[in-house]
């Protein structure tokens, strides 16, 4: 025992030789000392107004693109959001007691504008708890490569965070103040989360998007969304993307559509339409699977889809025969089938037009025909420009398994 | 109570398989893609079985001479030159792939976790533990394996699990591909990251049953070769092809996708790279361990703690060589080549050496 | 009294020599040296065991044999030595025969309530061990056997560290005779060995040593005797004392050896093959080998069905973990890694930490820093104010740092959860070295975030994995890791279930249960009852006994 102890003094020794070495705490940085950002917004800058960069990481260089974006952060204010539920919380609308900071920046990429924003502001800047991107439907049309780049490069960055493509300005989305939440981007955080959880919406994270953009054999698309009364946001649709680039958006009921045939569970959404013999009838989707088969038929690629939805019926109006009977149900079901069809159909169309193949019919032709996809397809456009003229075959089957609690 | 054959089959098992997963992991997906896109499964596997073989042909030889380790018995042999000599080039190998390793460990750390603290500390922390650590008795170095491997493997299997349900299935047909150049060259660099189960040689001496030696590596290189296979599914059938082959850490990525509930925890990548950080220990507390005991071997020093301290400076030293971490993948692809060159030429060596020498016996009996 | 070194060399030859087979039914001879001889023998070496030779009514060779710690020695005077040591002059009839001599004693002479006559020597032992006195007399081929078991209970009460919901509620006191008799009592078998001798220049407190002789290693018992021998001090005060000299590392936090208040707790012990030390003036045991299982075991675990002992473990698992990483976890994910917190939450606790002038590794170090001195402070105090001072403690001063902004209400959740986490551990000096290790972990967050809390782990996991309690791995039966020996870690399995002893502890007999016992739950040998069985109804109390042991 008597011997071990000088070894053992000489280790502390070099433990406490090595100490200064290691002391440091290098990257400790308080919660509240950080600059936590929890939402972006980009737009593209007018051409007019370009001029006035903030030239924080570059003196003035012809090289660089001379276009600018504008990006608007949500910062979380420390002490704003109260500790604990419910204790008091201040009225929401008072400007003095909002729970976030919004500071907008210009740059020419997304790195210079947060490098600009760095400048204006007292913490350092951390992405870590960025929910939510949103950007403006003109940036989407146009190149999306640096804004992936910088995006993918950054360790900070979630891939569950929701990007957005939005209907006009998407700065006006950090401006919106509901009451449900006391932070912004975290209601529009929670209400995609809960769209997904409610079938309203497939989920379709940044990391998603990315997936898909990279697949030769499918192409990727974004919720694209809208304000409506200044403070409520709607899901507008899909917007799709071709050659990494937006060509165009869905109705919110295609979204419906779309999940249909990749049979994404569970359904959420609901038809209304007008039947041959039963009036108006609304019926709401529970559940949905899909049958894909894929085919080369002379030498082109053929995709069949075998729809399944489970349905109950929801409402029924304006027609005085009562839904009684097994009958009416496959009447209606009937009616159903054709005209979602046709949304269907509608949608597939509409894609193969601008080149966009959100279904990803191209990974199911590389997975089960690998020798077609081989000899044909050697980039992604090639897979785009042969999809609009894939032939897609769409059955449906709607099942309504419930009516309510109305008889007749 | 004092019986030096201590070491159970499980627990040489444990050894190698913990020593394997390691700093590979979580770029391993990216190489694979890179070789054979969605088949990239089946050239994990295939890398599996071909380190397979090459430990066959390690540890049958070694098996024959349950009482030495590799270093003893080579000197007999082929004489104590040409032993020396080999011994020397594995030590250098290990001291390089100690340091190699942890230079990965710490830019991974640096680049994802701590971007202010500098890759020295990171590096020398991990470094000192080791050491710490490497000065004990082989029995007690097996105790550690075994008792971290039922972490490692239950996270990263817990991961795995986890993001399996986002898997499809799409991304990973084809399963098979023809066996072209570059398919080959995929499997061979899968199965450098199993050269580690050399370390079987050191066991063996210890070991309560020697000739269970081959059955203990097997059940390791399964072991380690389904995570890794199963880590390959998971992230090319998370991602797809062509983005695993953009990621420079597709498992990290992976494990970052993988939320735990709603709002529970809400990125597994801190806690995956923590789970990480054990079983990089484990692998460089191998290699470091390794390497001081040929150093002991070979300058007959008087302990083996004395010959683990004197390697810290220069392992260090080695780690931080590299420039950018493209240039230290590039260091571990051509110690992969030479690993890969000494652990199938060196037994082949030997054996050739073995068979001669018993024929020579037999002639003259 | 031997000295210790004698007793260790006595040991050690005794065991390298084979030990001749014990006859098993033997008349007893009626010459006195011999059957003297043969009882000894039986009985092994015993510190306890009184041998007195007399003139019994000052004309024949009598023997009077019997544990002190058994017997109330007082009583032993007055009623049997009193009269039998009264000269002839008392005794009128005395017979002229031997043969007639018992009859005589014990009609006329002790006054004794119950006893009984044997000429079998194989029975007295046992006999003995009950607590019972064996009187011999040269020349006569019979032994008296008197009851005068009396368990020296006086000044016994509840183990102030260890209490339980169920299970005894005895402790030891300060008497060594009264806490051997606690243990003798507890078990009564002939292989209990008790071995008293004094350490210590000027104080020769008696040191006895207890094991059960055909159960524990003996490899064991040697090393425990010969760490006793080293022993060079002029004073042993208390158990502690024993216990600094002879464990295995002192530099290393964790306590390597067990210390109980419990005779229960030492019996259990003993029965699993340990050696257990106690010191004359110390209410306490000290048990050899010690491993990280004592950390979350209690008494509660085994009188408590299994299922629930095995839950309740496990939360005292979940405990000590809190008490030990807990703070530092908090540390590194505030400082370091806020994106682990789900982002309402990171909003919030930035708010809750807005005012703090503090890092929040200062700001943990002080409060867990005045949270030690407090409850320092409380165990010095009587126990009235003490515990109104630690309501004082934690809940005004917590929320006046609160509200003087020195510290977050997350921190001071964090803390309570720290303390109350280290007060679920079982074994005082176990939490203790748990509660202080937290400190350099904390340390270690500041630094360098959750990578140096995993660097703490693994150095304090490796240290346990290196560390060893008379040989025996610190973290067995994890380490070295055989399936049977899980058993009774994380949770605990029926008692008819763990059929072996831990193996790790070498023990010489290694079935708890009779090898042919089925291991059958009870309902199972109930039903059996009403059905025509092969066994018979002896067997299956005999079984069922067993079971309870």
């Amino acid at each position: 025992m008597t011997r071990r102890l000088p070894r053992s003094l000489a280790l502390i020794l070099m433990l406490a030789m090595a100490a200064p070495v290691l002391s440091g705490c290098w990257d400790q940085v308080e919660i509240e000392d950080r600059a936590l950002v929890l939402g972006l917004s980009i737009d593209k800058v007018s051409a007019k107004e370009a001029e006035k960069g903030d030239e924080v990481t570059h003196i003035h260089d012809d090289h660089l693109p001379a276009e600018m974006i504008s990006v608007t952060a949500q910062i979380a204010v420390p002490g704003r959001v109260p500790l604990g539920p419910g204790s008091g919380g201040g009225n929401p609308g008072d400007d003095k007691t909002s729970p976030v900071w919004v500071v907008s920046v210009r740059g020419i990429s997304l790195d210079d504008a947060m490098n600009n924003l760095q400048q204006q502001i007292a913490d350092p800047r951390y992405l870590v708890h960025l929910r939510i991107i949103i950007i403006s439907e003109d940036i989407a049309r146009g190149n999306l490569e640096e804004l992936n780049d910088y995006l993918r490069r950054n360790p900070e960055i979630r891939r569950r965070t929701w990007l957005l493509v939005s209907e006009g300005k998407a700065s006006d989305f950090m401006d919106v103040n509901p009451p449900l939440q006391r932070v912004p981007t975290l209601y529009i955080l929670s209400m995609m989360e809960k769209s997904v959880s409610s079938g309203k919406f497939p989920r379709d994270y940044i990391g998603t998007f990315w997936s898909a953009d990279t697949k030769w054999g499918q192409s990727a698309y974004l919720p694209y969304v809208a304000l409506r009364n200044r403070d409520n946001i709607l899901i507008k649709g899909l917007a799709y993307f071709s050659g990494g680039r937006m060509v165009n958006k869905t109705d919110p009921i295609e979204i419906g559509g779309f999940m249909a045939l990749k049979g994404i569970d569970p359904g959420g959404y609901s038809t209304l339409f007008h039947t041959n013999k039963m009036g108006i009838v609304m019926t709401k989707i529970n559940e949905r699977f899909t049958r894909t088969r894929s085919y080369i038929k002379d030498g082109k690629p053929f995709l069949s889809y075998q729809v399944f939805l489970e349905a109950d019926l929801d409402e029924h109006y304006g027609s005085n025969i009562p839904v009684d009977s097994s009958a009416k149900l496959q009447e209606i079901e009937r009616d159903f089938e054709e005209q979602v069809r046709s949304i269907l159909t509608g949608l597939v169309k509409q894609t193969q037009k601008d080149h966009s193949d959100i279904f990803g019919m191209g990974e199911m032709i590389r997975s089960h025909h690998p020798a077609y996809w081989k000899e044909h397809i050697h980039d992604k456009d090639d897979w785009e420009s042969l999809y609009s003229s894939t032939e897609v075959d769409i059955q449906m089957k709607l099942h309504i398994r419930r009516v309510g609690l109305k008889d007749q | 109570m004092n019986n030096l054959r201590q070491i159970t089959t499980l627990r040489a098992a444990a050894v190698i398989s913990s020593t394997i997963i390691g700093v590979g992991i979580l770029s391993f997906p990216r190489y694979m893609a890179l070789a054979g896109n969605s088949s990239a499964p089946f050239i994990a596997f295939s890398g599996v079985v071909l380190s397979f073989l090459s430990y066959w042909l390690l540890a049958s030889l070694c098996q024959r001479f349950p009482k030495e380790s590799l270093f003893v018995f080579s000197r007999r042999l082929i004489g104590r030159p040409l032993a020396t000599v080999f011994t020397a080039v594995i030590l250098i190998l290990f001291i390089t792939l100690t340091g190699i390793t942890t230079r990965q460990f710490g830019d991974v750390a640096t680049t994802v976790l701590y971007k202010k603290t500098p890759i020295e500390a990171t590096i020398f922390l991990m470094l000192l533990v080791s050491l710490l650590s490497s000065r004990r008795n082989v029995v007690k170095f097996s105790y550690i394996h075994f008792f971290y491997l039922p972490l490692i493997v239950g996270s990263i299997v817990l991961t795995i699990l986890i993001s399996l349900k986002s898997v499809d299935l799409l991304n990973l047909q084809p399963i098979l591909m023809s066996p072209t150049l570059e398919f080959w060259n995929g499997a061979r660099e899968a199965s450098y990251l199993f050269q580690s189960s050399f370390v079987i040689t050191l066991l063996i001496p210890f070991m309560e049953k020697p000739k269970h030696a081959f059955r203990a590596g097997a059940l390791a290189i399964i072991m380690s070769g389904a995570i890794y296979v199963l880590i390959v599914i998971a992230s090319v059938g998370m991602f797809g092809a062509e983005e695993t082959k953009l990621l420079i850490y597709p498992t990290l990525e992976m494990a970052r996708s993988a939320a735990f509930g709603e709002g529970f925890l809400e990125r597994l990548d801190a806690i995956f790279i923590i789970i990480w950080v054990i079983s990089v220990y484990t692998t460089v507390y191998t290699t470091y361990y390794i390497s001081a005991y040929l150093m002991q071997n070979l300058f007959a020093l008087r302990d083996q703690s004395m010959a683990a301290s004197m390697l810290l400076p220069l392992i260090f030293a080695l780690a931080m060589l590299p420039p950018n971490v493209f240039e230290a993948y590039k260091w571990i692809l051509h110690l992969g080549n030479a690993g890969m060159a000494l652990m199938v030429g060196y037994p082949l060596l030997l054996w050739i050496a073995y068979f001669i020498r018993r024929a020579g016996k037999e002639a003259s009996s | 009294m031997q000295a210790w070194k004698d007793k260790y060399t006595a040991y050690v030859h005794k065991q390298q020599q084979a030990s001749p087979p014990e006859p098993d039914k033997s008349p007893l001879t009626g010459n006195l040296q011999a059957d003297l001889q043969a009882l000894q023998a039986r009985l092994g070496d015993n510190g306890d065991l009184v041998v007195r030779d007399f003139q019994l009514f000052g004309a024949h060779q009598a023997v009077m044999l019997f544990f002190s710690s058994l017997v109330n020695t007082e009583q032993v005077r007055e009623h049997v030595l009193k009269p039998l040591m009264a000269g002839p002059t008392g005794h009128k009839e005395i017979p002229e025969h031997m043969a007639g001599m018992i009859h005589y004693i014990w009609s006329t002479a002790v006054q004794v309530t119950q006893g009984t006559t044997t000429t079998d020597i194989s029975v007295l032992p046992d006999a003995a061990v009950k607590g019972e006195l064996i009187l011999l007399i040269e020349g006569v081929p019979e032994a008296l056997v008197l009851d005068m078991r009396q368990i020296d209970m006086r000044g016994v009460e509840q183990p102030q560290t260890e209490q339980v919901i169920r299970g005894p509620r005895e402790g030891y006191v300060e008497k060594l005779e009264n806490n051997l008799s606690l243990l003798r009592y507890r078990l009564q078998s002939t292989d209990f060995r008790i071995e008293i001798s004094p350490i210590g220049t000027r104080t020769q407190s008696r040191v006895a040593l207890c094991y059960i002789e055909s159960i524990a290693d003996s490899g064991l018992v040697a090393e425990a005797m010969r760490r006793i021998s080293m022993i060079d001090t002029d004073g042993i005060l208390d158990a502690g004392y024993i216990e600094q000299f002879i464990e295995d590392q002192p530099l290393s936090p964790f306590p390597q050896v067990q210390c109980t208040e419990r005779p229960d707790k030492t019996v259990a012990a003993l029965l699993e093959g340990r050696v257990a030390m106690l010191v004359d003036g110390s209410p306490f045991a000290v048990i050899v080998p010690a491993l990280f299982n004592q950390f979350f075991q209690t008494v509660d675990d085994y009188t408590e069905r299994f299922i629930m002992g095995s839950l309740i473990r496990i939360i005292r698992l979940i405990a000590l973990s809190f008490s030990l990483f807990f703070p530092a976890l908090y540390v590194s994910v505030i400082s370091f890694n806020p994106e682990l917190m789900p982002t309402e939450f990171a909003v919030a606790i930035s708010g809750g930490r807005a005012g703090v002038p503090f890092p929040a590794v200062l700001e943990v170090l002080i409060m867990e820093v005045s949270m030690e001195v407090l409850r320092e402070a409380t165990i010095r105090l009587p126990q009235m104010i003490g515990g109104a001072l630690s309501i004082v403690g934690v809940l005004v001063i917590g929320q006046a740092a609160v509200g003087a902004g020195l510290a977050s209400p997350i921190t001071v959740v964090i803390v309570a959860l720290t303390t109350i986490g280290s007060f679920a551990t079982p074994a005082y000096n176990a939490a203790i070295a748990l509660r202080m290790l937290r400190f350099p972990l904390i340390i270690l967050a500041g630094m360098f975030g959750l990578y140096g809390v995993m660097i703490g782990t693994i150095l304090i996991l490796n240290h346990l994995l290196f560390l060893e309690s008379f040989g025996v791995p610190y973290m067995s039966p994890f380490i070295p890791g055989k399936w049977r020996d899980l058993k009774d870690t994380l949770v605990r399995v029926p008692l008819w279930w763990m059929r072996r002893r831990p193996s790790f502890l070498h023990a010489q007999n290694n079935d708890r249960l009779s090898r042919n016992v089925p291991a059958v739950h009870v309902d199972q040998i109930l039903r059996q009852e009403g059905e025509p069985s092969e066994q018979s109804p002896a067997d299956h109390n005999a079984a069922r006994s067993r079971r309870h042991q």
